[in-house]
C-alpha cells in the first residue's frame, strides 16, 4: 500500500466502487449498474440540468421553447417566456416532443423498402434525382432558413414547391390577398378585445398560434388587467373545444357561417355609419335572408352588432369544422367585419402579420397528385406530410404516391406515407435540430438542439445542403436573394465566431445547416460589430425580434366578388373537427397524447362520434354505445358515441387524428380516420379543401364479447354536469368588473352555519391545531375561468412527474394516472353552454383527510405545507385515497412499465413508483427542492417561483399561480385575497394550499337557478338562516357574504389571521 | 332441553363423540369440492400477487371493494360466537348450551377468514408488517390515528382471546374424546391438547373460574371489535361513511349476520348428526328471536341513516343515499333492504320460525343480504364522492369473485375439519343440564 496514495485509493474507489457495490436488498428489484462519468463532458454536471432555448416544429405557431436537458438527454419541454409567440407557455404537442425522439418506432436511419439504407446512398439518390430537374417539394409550411434553403435550391435546380398541410390556411391567405393585397395570414392579438366574435375557428386549441391566443384571452379576461372581461361569442354549428369557454353560442346551420359574418358586417356598418370601404360589398348582402339560413334570429346578430360597433372587438374566421365550399368568402367575411370593427392595428395585424412561409392550396396538392398517378412526377420529395392519411379516400394518394419513381419522405417513420417505392428519409425531432423560424413578420426564433440526435438522422436543411453540394448546384442570382443592402459589414464580421465557413450570405457552401441558419441570420439581422457575442445572446435568448413592423393603412379592394353567404347542408351532415392534442394526426405517434383524456369527451385512444342527446336517442344508442358512419361506400367504425349538449340535432362530428391504417407506430392504430370519409372537394376560390360537405349516414353497431371488450371506451370525465355542487363557481362579471359585491355561484353551494357563542367563547371549530409552516406555506392559484382546458398541464405533469402511461384497456377502468384530473362539466343547454373547466388536484391540505388515516405514516404534512409522499413506506392499504374529497390520489395497479425508448426521456428527478404504492401531485417537490438547493443559505425564495410547477411553467393562459402563501405580497396570496377566490369544497375545513378563481360569466343569473332539482327546500331554509348569521357577524367574511357559504368565506379570507392567530393559540 | 331423563351421560358421550374421526363417503366429498374451491381462491390470489392489485375490478376513486365487503361481512359473522358463548353464558341463558360451542368455533374460523382479507387487500403484502408497532431500527411506528391500526389491534386480540376461551371450553370435551377412544395416537395428542384434564374438583373449580374470567374478557370485545371496524368508515371524510350510528349499527348487523350465520350452519348438522336431542327447534328459535331484534335495530339504522341524510341538508350525504336507492347501484340497495329487512320478518310468524326449512332459507337470505349491505357501504359511497368528475361504476372482477368464494371454502374446510376432530357440542355443558347418573335428585343436577 505504500505506492497508493490518497488520491488514488480514490481513483480506484471512484471506478470501481459503483460498478461493484451491488445491493440485493429487495430480490424484486432487478440489479442495476451505475457507472459515473469517467470523463465528465464539459458544462455538464450530473445532477444538474441545462436549459436550451429553441423552437418547436410541430405546427406553424412555431413557439419559443426551453428544453430542459439533463446528462445527454432532453426531459421536459417548456415554453420560452421571452418568446413573442406564446410568451412562455406550451401546448401539450410541445411538451410532448420528447416521445417523437425517444419512441421506439423510430425507423432509427434511412431506409427504402424497408430495408436500411445508408445516407450516404440515399444522398445519392437524391441528389441524382434533384439535379435531372422536375424535382417537386411536398411538405409543410417552411419559414425561416430553411424556407430560404429551399428557395435556393428550387432556384438552382428548377424544383416545384408546394407547401401546404391539412388543417391549413390557404383560404385566409387567399382572403387577405384578396382583400388588402397583403401576403399573409393576420395575427391575432386577442388581449384588447372586448367582445371576441369567433365563426368556428378552434383559435384556443388548435388553429394558428394557440398558445398565443391562449395568453391574449386570458389577459382579455382578467379585469385587473384591462378593467373589462371580454364576452366571447361563437357562430357555429357545433360548440368546439374552443367554444366551451364561450359566453354566448349562436347555432349557425353548418355552412350558413359566411352570411352570418356578412349580415354582422353590414348590421355593424349600419350603426356606426361608416363601412370602411366595404359598402359595395355590404350593399350585396341581405342580412335578414343570411340570418334565417343560417337559423339564427336577426334581433340576436343585431344585439350583437350593437355591441361589435361600440366596443373593440376581434373577430376570428371559420375553422376546419366550418371549412365548407365558401370558406373563403368565410375567411373574407370575417376580414371585412375587423375592418367595419376598426380591429386592424389593435387586435388584428396585418404589419406584423403571421408568417407561413410559402402557402399553396389543396387544390396545388390534388393537381401535383394527379400529375403523380399520370407519371409526370419523376421526383417528389414529400417533407414530413402524411398524405395517404390526410387526404381523402377517393384521391388514391397511395396509388399517385406508387407511380413516382423517385420518392423520398422525411419521416420519422410515423404515420401511413411510406410506400415501398419511397426512401424514407428520417430528420429526427425538431429536440435534435438547428433550425430557426419566423412565425410572426419581424419575429426570430432560432431552434437550437437539446441533445445529440438520438438515431442516425439528418435534417432537411443538411440533406438540402448536401444535395446541393453534390449536385453542384448553384444560386442562379444570388445577389436577387438577398433582401437587405447594406450586409457587407456583417461579412467580415461573422468570420470571428467560429462558424467555419460560414458567410454572410448563406450559400450552398456552408458547412452544414447550423452554419447555414447562422449566415442566415448574420445576414438578416445582424448589424453591430461583434457577430460572436451577439449570436450567443441570441442561442441564449432563442431568438430575436427586429423592430416591430408598422401597420399598414388597410384598405379594401373594391373589386372582391360578391358575397357568398352560403347554404344550410341538410341533416346529416359530418362535422369534422381537429382533436385537440393529435392535431392532424402527425403528433399520432406520441403515446401521452392519447393517454391525456380528451378535455370536452373525456375519451382516450380512440374515434369517436359526436352527437346530439336526440339523434343519439333517434339511433338507440347511449355513451356506452357504438355507431358506424359511412359516406359514399366508405365505412367508419365502430365508433364510440359521445352524447353532446353541444352538437346539433341530426348531424355527427368526427375528431381527426386517428386511425392510421398502416400507422408506422404501434400507437397510431388506434380509432378511425374521418378524412376517408371526405369528398374530395375545394373551394373554388383558394382551392382549400373542403371539410364540410359530406353526408354521411349513421347507424348502430351492437358489439359484443371481445369486440365489446376491444371497442370500450369511457370517458374519464365523471358527471357530465356538476350535480348542483360547488365545484366550479361562477361569478357575474359585470359585478366583477364594477367592484359590486360578487355572489360566488349564486348560492350554490353547501351552507355551513357557524356558531357566534364558539367564537366568542375563543374556542376553535378545530380539533387539532394548524400544522406549523415556518418559512414556507407553498399554494396555487387556478383561475377557472382563463383555463382553457388544453390539457397541457397534463402533459407536462405527466412527463415532469414520470406519470406511466397505462393504456385503453386500464382506461376503461379510470385507471389514467395523471397527478390532474381536468374536469369538464357542461352546466348549461343551448346558447348558453356553460361549460366549466376544473384542474382537480390534490389541494395540499393543512388538515388533510389522506394523512390521519394512513396507517404507516407514508403521507405526512412537511413544513412547507405540502401532503409529502414517502413511497418506500406504502403499503397501499388506499385508505388515504378514499378519504380524499378531492379525488386526487393515483394507484399503482400495477407495475406500469414504460415502452422501450421512453425509459430515457423520465426526469432523473423523481422516482418511478412500482405496483402497490399510492401517489399524487406533490406541487412538483422536485423543483422545490432544486431552487431551495440553488438559493443561497438562510434565504427566503420569494420570486421567480410563480411558475415552478411543471403545471404552471407551461400554462398557456397563465391560470395556475404558484407561490409562498406566507408571503403577503406574493402573486399568489394576491389572488387568494381576491372575492374570486375560493376553495374547492371549502366547507370541510381542510384549509387547502390551492385556492380557485371563479368562473366569470356574462349572463345575469337568476338566484337560486343553480339549485334547482330536489334541493329547493333545503336551501331556502339554510338561506334563511344564513341571513341572520351574516346579520351577526357584521363585516367578517363580508365579501363572500352573498357567497352563502360562511365558513368558506370566512375561511380564507382571514387566512392570515387564523394562522397567526392559531400559532398563537397553540 | 327435550328429553332430559332420557339423556345419559353415556348417551351424550356416545352421540356427540361418535361422529368424530370417521369421515364418511359424503363428508370426504364434500371435503375435497370445498378444497378445490378453495384451490381456486388460492390461484386467484396467486394470480393477483404476480399481476398486481389491477387484476381486481377497482376503478378509481372506488379503492376498496369486495375484499374489505367480505373482511367486514367475516368479522361480522365472528361476532355471533362470542355473543353467544360469553355474553350469554353470563346471562345463563339456558339456550346457548347446544349451540355455542359451533357459535364459538364459527367464530374463530371467521376471523381467521376476516384476517386473511387485509393482506389480499393490500397493494404491497410483502410490507404488511409495517402496520403492527414492533420496535425496529428506523424507529418508526405505525400511525396511531389511522383506524386501519386499530383494527389491527381490534382483530388480533380478537383472535386471540376468542381462540383461548374457545379453546379454555373445549378442555374437559378434549379430555372426554380422548377417554372415549382407543388409538393410542388419538390418546396421546388429545392428552395433551387437554394438558392432562382428569376432572378432579380443584381442576373443576379452577376451570369453572377461568371460564367465567374469559367471558367477562370477551363480553367487551363484541361490542369492540366490530366498532373498530365501523370506525374505519366512521372516521373517514366520506359521504355515506362519516357517521355516528356506525357503531352501534355494525354491531347490531354483526350479531344479525353471525345469528343467521349459527342457523345456516346448525341447522344441517344437526340433521346430519342427528344431535335433536341437543339443538331442537327451541335453540333456533331463539336464535331467530335474536335475529328479529337486531335486525330490527339494522332496519332503524338504515332509516336513521336515509333520514339523517336528508335532514343534515348536506348535498354530498343525502347525494349518496339517494344514489344508493336510485343510481347504478340501486340493485344492491334493494338487495339490502329486501333481504336485511323485509324477508327475514317472515320469522314473526311462528311456523316459519320453528320450521327448519324456514329457518335455514331465511338465514341464508340474511347472510347475502348483510354482504350486499357492506357492498352497498363501500362500493357506492366510493364510486360517488363529492366530485362529481370523478363519478365512476365499479364491478368486481373474477379474481374478487374468486378470492370471496374461496374464502368461504377456506371458512368451510376448518368447519369440517372442526366438526371431524372436536365436539362440536359442549359434552361437560350438556351434562350438567341433565340428571346425574345414579342420582335420584333431577332438582340437584339441575
Amino acid at each position: 500500500m505504500g505506492d497508493m496514495n490518497r488520491r488514488d485509493f480514490f481513483k480506484v474507489l471512484g471506478t470501481t466502487g459503483a460498478v461493484g457495490t451491488l445491493t440485493a436488498c429487495d430480490p424484486r428489484t432487478p440489479v442495476e449498474h451505475i457507472y459515473p462519468y469517467v470523463v465528465q463532458p464539459e458544462q455538464v454536471v450530473p445532477g444538474a440540468p441545462t436549459f436550451f432555448a429553441s423552437t418547436c416544429g410541430d405546427c406553424v405557431a412555431a413557439c419559443g421553447t426551453v428544453l430542459r436537458h439533463r446528462e445527454g438527454r432532453v426531459v421536459f419541454v417548456a415554453g420560452n417566456t421571452e418568446s413573442p409567440v406564446g410568451q412562455g407557455g406550451a401546448c401539450s404537442v410541445a411538451i410532448s416532443a420528447t416521445q417523437e425522439a425517444f419512441n421506439a418506432d423510430h425507423i432509427g436511419g434511412p431506409q427504402k423498402g424497408g430495408e436500411d439504407v445508408s445516407w450516404d446512398d440515399a444522398l445519392a439518390a437524391l441528389s441524382a434525382a434533384v439535379s435531372g430537374g422536375s424535382a417537386t417539394w411536398l411538405g409543410r409550411y417552411r419559414t425561416g432558413a430553411l424556407d430560404r434553403l429551399l428557395g435556393d435550391v428550387a432556384a438552382a435546380s428548377g424544383m416545384q414547391r408546394v407547401h401546404w398541410e391539412a388543417f391549413g390556411y390557404e383560404s385566409l391567405a387567399t382572403a387577405s390577398k384578396l382583400a388588402f393585397g397583403i401576403d399573409g395570414v393576420p395575427r391575432y392579438q386577442v388581449a384588447g378585445a372586448h367582445i371576441i366574435l369567433s365563426f368556428g375557428a378552434d383559435w384556443l386549441n388548435t388553429w394558428l398560434a394557440p398558445v398565443d391566443h391562449q395568453a391574449g384571452y386570458a389577459a382579455a379576461r382578467t379585469h385587473e388587467q384591462g378593467g373589462f372581461v371580454a364576452e366571447f361569442v361563437s357562430i357555429e354549428p357545433r360548440v368546439s373545444h374552443t367554444g366551451t369557454k364561450c359566453d354566448q353560442w349562436l347555432k349557425s346551420n353548418p355552412g350558413t357561417e359566411a352570411g352570418v359574418a356578412f349580415a354582422l358586417a353590414k348590421l355593424v356598418a349600419e350603426k356606426k355609419g361608416s363601412a370602411m370601404g366595404a359598402e359595395s360589398l355590404l350593399s350585396q348582402v341581405d342580412a335578414a335572408a343570411f340570418a334565417s339560413a343560417a337559423g339564427i334570429d336577426l334581433a340576436k346578430l343585431d344585439v350583437l352588432a350593437t355591441k361589435l360597433a361600440a366596443k373593440p372587438s376581434i373577430i376570428f374566421p371559420g375553422g376546419v369544422t366550418t371549412q365548407g365550399e365558401n370558406s373563403t368568402h368565410l375567411a373574407l367575411a370575417s376580414l371585412v367585419l375587423n375592418l367595419v370593427c376598426g380591429n386592424f392595428g389593435t387586435t388584428v395585424l396585418l404589419g406584423a402579420h403571421t408568417n407561413l412561409g410559402v402557402v399553396s392550396s389543396y387544390a396545388d396538392v390534388v393537381k401535383l397528385l394527379e400529375a403523380c398517378a399520370a407519371g409526370s412526377v419523376k421526383t417528389l420529395i414529400i417533407d414530413e406530410l402524411d398524405p395517404i392519411f390526410t387526404l381523402p379516400a377517393e384521391l388514391k394518394v397511395a396509388d399517385a404516391l406508387k407511380a413516382v419513381p423517385n420518392l423520398f419522405v422525411f419521416t420519422n417513420g410515423s404515420g401511413d406515407t411510406h410506400p415501398e417505392n419511397a426512401t424514407l428519409l428520417p430528420p429526427g425531432s425538431w429536440l435534435e435540430q438547428w433550425g430557426d423560424a419566423e412565425p410572426v413578420k419581424g419575429h426570430f426564433q432560432i431552434r437550437q438542439p437539446g441533445m445529440a440526435p438520438q438515431h442516425n438522422t439528418m435534417s432537411q436543411g443538411d440533406v438540402l445542403l448536401s444535395v446541393a453540394k453534390s449536385a453542384a448546384l448553384v444560386i442562379p442570382s444570388a445577389a436577387d436573394t438577398v433582401e437587405g443592402e447594406a450586409e457587407d459589414e456583417a461579412v467580415s464580421s461573422t468570420d470571428t465566431y467560429a462558424l467555419g465557413d460560414a458567410s454572410a450570405v448563406p450559400g450552398f457552401e456552408a458547412v452544414d445547416f447550423y452554419r447555414y441558419v447562422a449566415g442566415h441570420w448574420a445576414d438578416k439581422l445582424f448589424t453591430g460589430d461583434d457577430f460572436a457575442a451577439w449570436w450567443i445572446e441570441v442561442l441564449q435568448r432563442g431568438g430575436f425580434a427586429a423592430a416591430p413592423s408598422e401597420e399598414p393603412e388597410v384598405s379594401l379592394n373594391p373589386e372582391l366578388p360578391a358575397p357568398n353567404g352560403g347554404s344550410a347542408l341538410s341533416g346529416n351532415t359530418l362535422l369534422f373537427f381537429p382533436h385537440a392534442h393529435l392535431l392532424d394526426g402527425r403528433t399520432a405517434n406520441r403515446p401521452s397524447l392519447h393517454e391525456v383524456p380528451h378535455p370536452v369527451s373525456g375519451l382516450t385512444w380512440t374515434t369517436w362520434a359526436e352527437m346530439s342527446p336526440a339523434t343519439a336517442q333517434g339511433l338507440g344508442v347511449d355513451k356506452d354505445g357504438h355507431v358506424t358512419v359511412a359516406s359514399g361506400g366508405v365505412e367508419l367504425g365502430p365508433l364510440n358515441v359521445r352524447v353532446s349538449k353541444g352538437m346539433p340535432d341530426g348531424h355527427v362530428a368526427i375528431p381527426s387524428g386517428n386511425g392510421h391504417q398502416d400507422g408506422g407506430s404501434r400507437y397510431e392504430r388506434f380509432g378511425a380516420n374521418p378524412v376517408r370519409l371526405l369528398k374530395p372537394a375545394a373551394d373554388p376560390v383558394s382551392g382549400a379543401m373542403v371539410y364540410l360537405s359530406s353526408e354521411v349516414t349513421v347507424t348502430k353497431t351492437v358489439l359484443s364479447g371481445a369486440d365489446w371488450e376491444k371497442y370500450k371506451r369511457v370517458s374519464l370525465k365523471g358527471s357530465e354536469d356538476m350535480d348542483n355542487r360547488p365545484v366550479v363557481l361562477d361569478a357575474y362579471a359585470p359585478d366583477v368588473v364594477e367592484g359590486k359585491e360578487v355572489e360566488l355561484g349564486h348560492g350554490m353551494g353547501v351552507h355551513v352555519v357557524k356558531d357566534p357563542r364558539i367564537e366568542a367563547a375563543g374556542m376553535s371549530y378545530d380539533m387539532y391545531p394548524e400544522p406549523e409552516h415556518p418559512t414556507y406555506r407553498w399554494g396555487l392559484s387556478i383561475n377557472l375561468d382563463t383555463c382553457t382546458g388544453c390539457g397541457a398541464c397534463e402533459v407536462a405533469c405527466n412527463a415532469e412527474n414520470n406519470v406511466p402511461m397505462t393504456g385503453p384497456e386500464q382506461h376503461q377502468l379510470w385507471r389514467y394516472m395523471g397527478w390532474i384530473r381536468l374536469d369538464r362539466f357542461w352546466q348549461g343547454e343551448g346558447e348558453n353552454p356553460d361549460v366549466r373547466y376544473s384542474m382537480a388536484i390534490c389541494q395540499q391540505c393543512a388538515h388533510a383527510p389522506c394523512e390521519g388515516v394512513c396507517p404507516v405514516v407514508a403521507t405526512y404534512h412537511n413544513l412547507d405545507g405540502l401532503n409529502a409522499m414517502i413511497y418506500n413506506r406504502c403499503v397501499g392499504t388506499r385508505y388515504c385515497a378514499n378519504n380524499c374529497p378531492y379525488s386526487a390520489r393515483r394507484f399503482n395497479w400495477h407495475t406500469y412499465r414504460w415502452p422501450e425508448g421512453f425509459e430515457l426521456m423520465l426526469n432523473p428527478d423523481v422516482v418511478t413508483r412500482e405496483a402497490g404504492v399510492m401517489e399524487k401531485c406533490t406541487f412538483c417537490i422536485q423543483r422545490i427542492r432544486h431552487v431551495k438547493t440553488e438559493a443561497r443559505p438562510n434565504t427566503v425564495l420569494s420570486q421567480d417561483v410563480e411558475r415552478l410547477t411543471a403545471c404552471a411553467e407551461v400554462c398557456p393562459s397563465g391560470s395556475i399561480v404558484f407561490g409562498n402563501r406566507k408571503e403577503a405580497d406574493s402573486a399568489v396570496t394576491k389572488l387568494a385575497e381576491s372575492p374570486l377566490s375560493y376553495q374547492l369544497f371549502g366547507e370541510l375545513n381542510t384549509k387547502n394550499g390551492v385556492e380557485y378563481l371563479a368562473k366569470l360569466t356574462h349572463t345575469k343569473p337568476h338566484h337560486g337557478e343553480a339549485h334547482g332539482g330536489g334541493h329547493g327546500d333545503g336551501h331556502g331554509n339554510a338561506d334563511a338562516t344564513h341571513g341572520d348569521v351574516g346579520a351577526d357577524h357584521g363585516d367578517a367574511g363580508h365579501k363572500d357574504a352573498a357567497q352563502g357559504d360562511e365558513a368558506q368565506g370566512e375561511h380564507h379570507h382571514n387566512h392570515g389571521e387564523d394562522h397567526g392567530s392559531d400559532a398563537d393559540k397553540h | 332441553m327435550q328429553n332430559e331423563n332420557a339423556v345419559t351421560y353415556g348417551l351424550v358421550n356416545k352421540e356427540v363423540i361418535e361422529p368424530l374421526f370417521k369421515p364418511s363417503l359424503a363428508w370426504a366429498a364434500i371435503f375435497a369440492v370445498d378444497l378445490l374451491i378453495l384451490a381456486f381462491g388460492v390461484y386467484c390470489w396467486s394470480y393477483q400477487l404476480e399481476w398486481g392489485m389491477g387484476v381486481a375490478g377497482y376503478t378509481p376513486p372506488v379503492f376498496w371493494g369486495v375484499y374489505i365487503t367480505t373482511f367486514v361481512f367475516w368479522v361480522g359473522i365472528g361476532h355471533a360466537g362470542t355473543l353467544i358463548s360469553a355474553i350469554l353464558y353470563l346471562f345463563r341463558a339456558r339456550f346457548r348450551t347446544g349451540v355455542y360451542r359451533a357459535a364459538e368455533a364459527m367464530t374463530i374460523f371467521a376471523v381467521l377468514s376476516a384476517g386473511l382479507f387485509p393482506n389480499i387487500h393490500v397493494g404491497r403484502l410483502w410490507y404488511v408488517y409495517f402496520l403492527f408497532p414492533y420496535p425496529n431500527q428506523r424507529l418508526l411506528w405505525p400511525n396511531f390515528k389511522s383506524p386501519l391500526v386499530w383494527d389491527v389491534f381490534a382483530i388480533s386480540t380478537y383472535l386471540t382471546i376468542s381462540s383461548v376461551f374457545f379453546f379454555v371450553g373445549l378442555i374437559p370435551d378434549i379430555a372426554a374424546v380422548r377417554d372415549s377412544n382407543r388409538n393410542p395416537i388419538i390418546k396421546k395428542v388429545y392428552n395433551m391438547l387437554c394438558f392432562g384434564w382428569r376432572g378432579t374438583d380443584t381442576q373443576w373449580r379452577h376451570y369453572m373460574a377461568a371460564y367465567g374470567f374469559f367471558a367477562a374478557l370477551c363480553t367487551p370485545l363484541v361490542v369492540s371489535v366490530h366498532s373498530a371496524v365501523s370506525w374505519d368508515f366512521a372516521m373517514a371524510q366520506t359521504a355515506g361513511w362519516h357517521s355516528t350510528i356506525f357503531p352501534p349499527y355494525f354491531v347490531a348487523g354483526a350479531i344479525f349476520s353471525g345469528c343467521a350465520m349459527v342457523i345456516t350452519l346448525l341447522v344441517p348438522i344437526t340433521k346430519i348428526f342427528k344431535w335433536e336431542n341437543y339443538l331442537n327447534i327451541l335453540h333456533f328459535e331463539a336464535m331467530a328471536k335474536l335475529c328479529l331484534l337486531t335486525g330490527f335495530i339494522l332496519t332503524y339504522s338504515y332509516i336513521i341513516e336515509h333520514f339523517i341524510g336528508w335532514y343534515s341538508d348536506n348535498p354530498y350525504e343525502w347525494g349518496i343515499f339517494v344514489d344508493r336507492a336510485t343510481g347504478q347501484y340501486d340493485w344492491i340497495f334493494f338487495m339490502m333492504v329486501a333481504c336485511n329487512c323485509v324477508i327475514p320478518l317472515v320469522w314473526w310468524f311462528k311456523k316459519v320460525r320453528t320450521n327448519l326449512w324456514g329457518l335455514w332459507l331465511v338465514s341464508i337470505v340474511i347472510n347475502i343480504g348483510m354482504w350486499f349491505e357492506r357492498y352497498n357501504i363501500i362500493a357506492s359511497s366510493l364510486a360517488h364522492q363529492f366530485d362529481p368528475g370523478a363519478w365512476v361504476l365499479y364491478v368486481p372482477s373474477w379474481v374478487e369473485i374468486g378470492i370471496m368464494v374461496g374464502s368461504f371454502a377456506w371458512f368451510f374446510m376448518w368447519f369440517l375439519l372442526f366438526v371431524k376432530l372436536m365436539p362440536a357440542i359442549a359434552i361437560a355443558e350438556i351434562k350438567e343440564m341433565i340428571k346425574p347418573p345414579l342420582s335420584t335428585d333431577t332438582e340437584e343436577a339441575a
